[in-house]
């Protein structure tokens, strides 16, 4: 379960203050797959970054779960994302640096269990790049990338899977496939999943539509 | 098979993707740490090398310098120790002059007088043709050294004239053991024997020169230890050696001079470390994203921390490595450098005590300067991903206040680590070690903030300059000066870096100039430029008659009565426990005082009362720097000795007498009488027009030959080389920084090569040369090393400066030549520097970078 009220966020540049978003109250109960949608800087993608801890409100509180994270400190929030939160990125966001199994591996490591390869496979496997796990996210092409952070985003069983344009830079085809995987694994895993995007038809398969414009929900 | 954590395959596979980067970083480090180990390895080869060869560098088991003539109970002793199979001998050495049929001009000489038949009891004299000393050394010979031959336009076979007497060099005297543990180093060496010395009449009562007693013990005889317990007895005052240690005098010698040049490569390594702390600061703007992502799958801080605290880590010890590799072949350098003066040791090689240390320091140092740059990665938002205007967003006051505590925070452990270094490497006592420490680092922060301030003011300047004159520069320089100020090309830290490496060396090469220049052609007026030493009694008058003769004089020649006389007691207190330190320890030992009737004219008394006639009780004028250190008020009672004498007396007052006098030489003057009886020896000095010394010199040795003539200018010809042999060592270590500063240029060229790839790029499709594309870089290292320089040298100038007028209290002139030649080649090292590490991009294609766009 997901609770939000009265969500602010200003940003203060020194010359100008944008507000982002403008009191948002929202509750997304377990299980339920929430699409948000909305115009180009509407404040998507903050809501679902503050929704993650990733960013503080200006105002306003977030609890996930029934846990309270909005006075928690920056290393607090990052063991809530690392238990609780997986994410997938429009950009994939891949470590550069590891292999694409590495990087499936790499949420488990950060929480301290670094034994799990079994699971990390059979994620790999359950995306179809049982045979590219070694290859770094250079060799792989967009789609493959988007597979392997799916299989990271799902590799500690996070209640909350949190998606921003998932298949934003993805062509049709793979961005079914990726789609297809994303609801898949969300149904087997029983996660909530809040996604951010700008496809209607995707939004249509969702429980839910949450509408924002200009920083509120409408 | 358990997998290393994601995180250091992470930092490993970092370090591998940018190998040019990492290599400069590693590089900047291992200049510092070559350096520091080099020095420390060498001077650890020296003092085994001491240790080793105590017996032969002593020519004995035991060494006793003595500071005055020996007492009855003091040849007793010895006969003691004789008598108990102790064999020992005699070694004097003294300063005269000598000359030659050819060249009348007397020179001065050091001359050691020893007995050849026992002399050395441990390792060997070589002579030219090669012989045995005794076989060759009689009262009527001597062996000399090669620069003496050549002087005085001289032959093996031919004659010299020593103190009057005629003597025939024997042989050429290519080496002796003792000479680095022997008293004087001062001119060409004349060995001859005990004999040929009492021939000369150099030695009289009371007179300046050096005694060494040499012991040998023999098997079934007192130990070491015993025999050393005796002499310490008999000669309280003595400096006794023995081969279980090293010269004391040589290894403070060693010790100051190792503590000197580790603090110089110390600054190598810091300028090194500041490299990389740009370089780790510039690697993690590139890895931003890496981070966040990181901490948006959950990892905390201290897990991020942790990557790149292991890359530095690696890149310390990588510098750490190959610095030592390096510093094997500083080490082996040295010899080169002071292997005129001093025995080398013979077998260098990698020493682990000294390695492992510099790569402590090195990882330390890395360590140190990277921390407040790793620390920053707390600040690293994971909403960076999505929105970098999140992460610009001008913070609050509160964290804005938060951040720069954290900041000074960093900064402040920064220089106490800094500090504690420092004094490690001093590795004297705590106290002084501890103090050094605090100097150091203090001085460091002044002057890495003045550099950085003048720096900062050049690159604004430059930015101002060219944006006034604009299109009327060469396109070529308008762009250069323009690359300087491109994201992630550092240049305030290459300014900081490679003109500190200027101004450190530039600085030594100014002082050691300036203060011989001083020396050289401004004593000041009134100073005597001839001195006369060793004037026994009887021609006292005779050679003020003969001065004054002479034409060319420019001042009323002085001459002094000097006793040697040890003070032991203040106000009933022991010399001994008053806890003299360092320099104010010479109140130890016996000490040259005189006596005057009335107070000389250019000596002001500042406490106390001058004495009237002769006064019953002797009375003492103490200097306004002896009263200092030895906590003197008039009124005081002092005790004194002289051989085996005690001499009571009352301080009566404290002077200060300017510099240029003689008698300032003198730190205790008594009134007339209290020295009778005192073995005396008079000194003299004159001031004489350069051009009539020579004539003046000879006049007085023809006439007078046992008094040493000294010529101010041949001094300091003898004390420029030795100050020019020490400005070498110390600019050789100093001029690692500029190495290291270089290597940032490099360091930081190759961290925006990304961007230099793409600029040749987009000038090359708008029609550019290859040619017209090198000029904009070369004119972009040009500038940078041009204003390196001139901030070096321009605080070079500033620093000597300081130092001259205000410590030194010469006269400065601006050396306009180095100035320019540093800002020259300093410019020239940048050019260098620059290309060496980006050659490659010259030669992109522009389709195969545009294609990955």
């Amino acid at each position: 379960m997901i609770q939000a009220h009265g969500l602010t966020k200003t940003i203060d540049t020194g010359i100008h203050r944008v507000d982002i978003l403008k009191g948002v109250d929202l509750e997304i109960p377990r299980g339920q797959f929430a699409a948000i949608m909305g115009p180009s800087g509407s404040g998507k993608s903050t809501l679902l970054g503050l929704l993650a801890g990733l960013d503080t409100p200006t105002a306003g509180t977030i609890s996930l779960d029934g846990q309270e994270i909005t006075g928690l400190k920056e290393d607090e929030l990052a063991l809530v994302r690392g238990r609780k939160i997986g994410f997938v990125f429009q950009s994939y966001h891949l470590i550069s640096t590891l292999t694409a199994e590495e990087n499936v591996l790499l949420p488990l490591e950060l929480i301290g269990n670094g034994g799990s390869d079994g699971r990390a496979r059979e994620l790999l496997d359950r995306v179809g790049l049982a045979d590219r796990r070694d290859h770094y996210p250079v060799q792989l092409s967009g789609g493959e990338q988007q597979r392997v952070a799916l299989a990271r985003a799902f590799m500690v069983r996070p209640p909350i899977l949190l998606a921003d344009e998932p298949t934003g830079n993805l062509d049709s085809e793979n961005g079914r496939l990726v789609l297809d995987l994303l609801l898949s694994l969300n149904r087997q895993e029983g996660t909530t999943l809040v996604l951010v995007t700008h496809d209607q038809e995707l939004a249509d398969v969702a429980d839910r539509r949450i509408l924002l414009r200009d920083g509120r929900i409408v | 098979m358990t997998r290393p954590p994601a995180t250091f395959k992470i930092a490993w596979r970092d370090l591998r993707s940018s190998p040019a980067k990492f290599l400069f970083v590693i590089l900047a480090v291992a200049v510092g740490v070559g350096a520091l180990t080099g020095v420390r390895s060498f001077s650890r080869a020296f003092h085994t090398l001491l240790v080793q060869q105590a017996r032969s560098l002593m020519a004995a088991d035991l060494s006793l310098r003595v500071f005055g003539q020996s007492t009855p109970q003091q040849n007793a002793a010895i006969a003691g120790l004789e008598q108990h199979g102790v064999r020992d001998t005699s070694v004097t050495e003294t300063l005269t002059m000598a000359n030659t049929a050819a060249v009348p001009e007397p020179m001065l000489v050091s001359v050691k007088a020893i007995d050849p038949a026992v002399y050395p009891f441990y390792g060997e004299v070589r002579l030219d043709p090669p012989a045995a000393l005794h076989a060759v050394l009689d009262s009527r010979s001597a062996a000399v050294s090669d620069d003496l031959l050549f002087r005085l336009k001289t032959r093996v076979g031919g004659n010299l004239r020593l103190g009057g007497q005629d003597f025939r060099i024997a042989a050429l005297l290519v080496s002796e053991p003792d000479r680095l543990t022997g008293s004087i180093n001062i001119g060409p060496r004349v060995m001859i024997s005990r004999q040929g010395l009492e021939r000369t009449g150099l030695i009289s009562l009371g007179s300046r020169a050096a005694e060494r007693y040499l012991f040998l013990l023999r098997p079934g005889g007192p130990d070491v230890q015993q025999v050393r317990n005796t002499l310490k007895r008999a000669f309280p005052e003595g400096l006794i050696a023995d081969y279980r240690e090293t010269h004391p005098i040589v290894t403070r010698g060693l010790e100051r001079s190792t503590t000197f040049l580790s603090l110089i490569s110390l600054i190598a390594l810091i300028v090194g470390a500041l490299g990389v702390a740009t370089a780790m600061h510039a690697h993690l703007q590139q890895k931003m994203d890496t981070i966040a992502i990181l901490k948006c799958l959950g990892a905390r801080s201290a897990q991020v921390l942790r990557i790149y605290l292991a890359q530095t880590l690696a890149l310390g010890l990588a510098g750490g490595v190959l610095g030592v590799a390096f510093g094997v072949v500083v080490q082996r350098a040295f010899p080169a450098l002071i292997g005129r003066f001093f025995p080398v040791p013979t077998h260098m090689g990698l020493d682990l005590v000294p390695a492992a240390q510099g790569m402590a320091i090195g990882v330390l140092t890395t360590l140190l300067f990277t921390l407040p740059t790793l620390l920053g990665i707390r600040e690293i938002r994971p909403a960076v991903i999505f929105r970098r205007e999140m992460s610009e967003a001008r913070p609050d006051w509160l964290r804005r206040w938060s951040r720069s505590r954290q900041a000074l925070g960093a900064a402040a452990v920064l220089l106490f680590g800094i500090g504690l270094i420092a004094a490690w490497l001093a590795g004297t006592t705590l106290h002084d070690s501890l103090r050094i420490g605090a100097y150091f680092a203090g001085g460091l922060l002044v002057s890495l903030l003045a550099i950085a301030a003048v720096a900062w003011l050049l690159l604004r300047g430059l930015r101002l300059l060219v944006r006034a004159w604009g299109r009327a520069l060469p396109v070529a320089l308008r762009q250069g000066v323009a690359n300087l100020y491109r994201p992630g090309n550092h240049a305030q830290t290459v300014l900081v870096t490679l003109g500190t490496g200027v101004m450190f060396t530039l600085t030594v090469y100014l002082v050691q100039h300036a203060v011989l220049a001083d020396m050289m052609q401004n004593a000041p007026p009134g100073m005597a430029n001839v001195f006369m030493l060793d004037i026994p009694g009887a021609q006292r008058q005779a050679l003020l008659d003969l001065l004054k003769s002479r034409k060319g004089i420019e001042s009323a020649p002085e001459i002094l009565s000097s006793v040697a006389v040890r003070l032991t007691s203040v106000n009933g207190v022991p010399v001994e426990k008053m806890g003299l330190q360092e320099w104010g320890r010479r109140f130890l030992r016996t000490r040259s005082v005189t006596t005057a009737l009335a107070r000389p004219r250019e000596t002001e008394i500042l406490s106390g009362a001058w004495w009237q006639g002769h006064p019953e009780m002797p009375q003492v004028c103490a200097s306004e720097e002896a009263a200092r250190i030895l906590h003197l008020k008039a009124g005081m009672d002092l005790e004194w000795t002289a051989g085996g004498r005690m001499l009571h007396s009352n301080l009566a007052c404290i002077q200060r007498t300017d510099s240029v006098r003689m008698t300032a030489r003198f730190e205790f003057i008594f009134s007339p009488g209290s020295l009778d009886g005192f073995p005396a020896i008079l000194y003299g000095s004159v001031r004489v027009k350069p051009r009539d010394v020579a004539a003046m010199q000879r006049a007085i040795y023809e006439k007078m030959p046992t008094i040493t003539v000294i010529n101010m200018a041949d001094v300091l010809e003898i004390v420029q080389q030795v100050v020019d042999q020490i400005a070498l060592v110390v600019r050789f270590v100093s001029a690692f920084t500029i190495v290291a500063g270089a290597i940032i240029l490099a360091s930081s060229v190759a961290g925006t090569r990304f961007g230099r790839v793409r600029e040749v790029v987009i000038l090359k499709t708008l029609g550019a040369t290859r040619r017209r594309v090198a000029g904009i870089f070369s004119m972009e290292f040009l500038v940078l090393g041009g204003a390196a320089g001139l901030l070096g040298s321009a605080l070079a100038t500033g620093f000597t400066a300081l130092v001259v007028k205000r410590l030194l209290k010469a006269d400065f002139h601006l050396d306009p030549v180095a100035d320019l030649f540093a800002i020259a080649l300093t410019a020239l090292v940048a050019v260098a520097a620059g290309w060496l590490a980006s050659y490659r991009i010259l030669g992109q294609k522009p389709l195969e970078v545009l294609r990955d766009e």
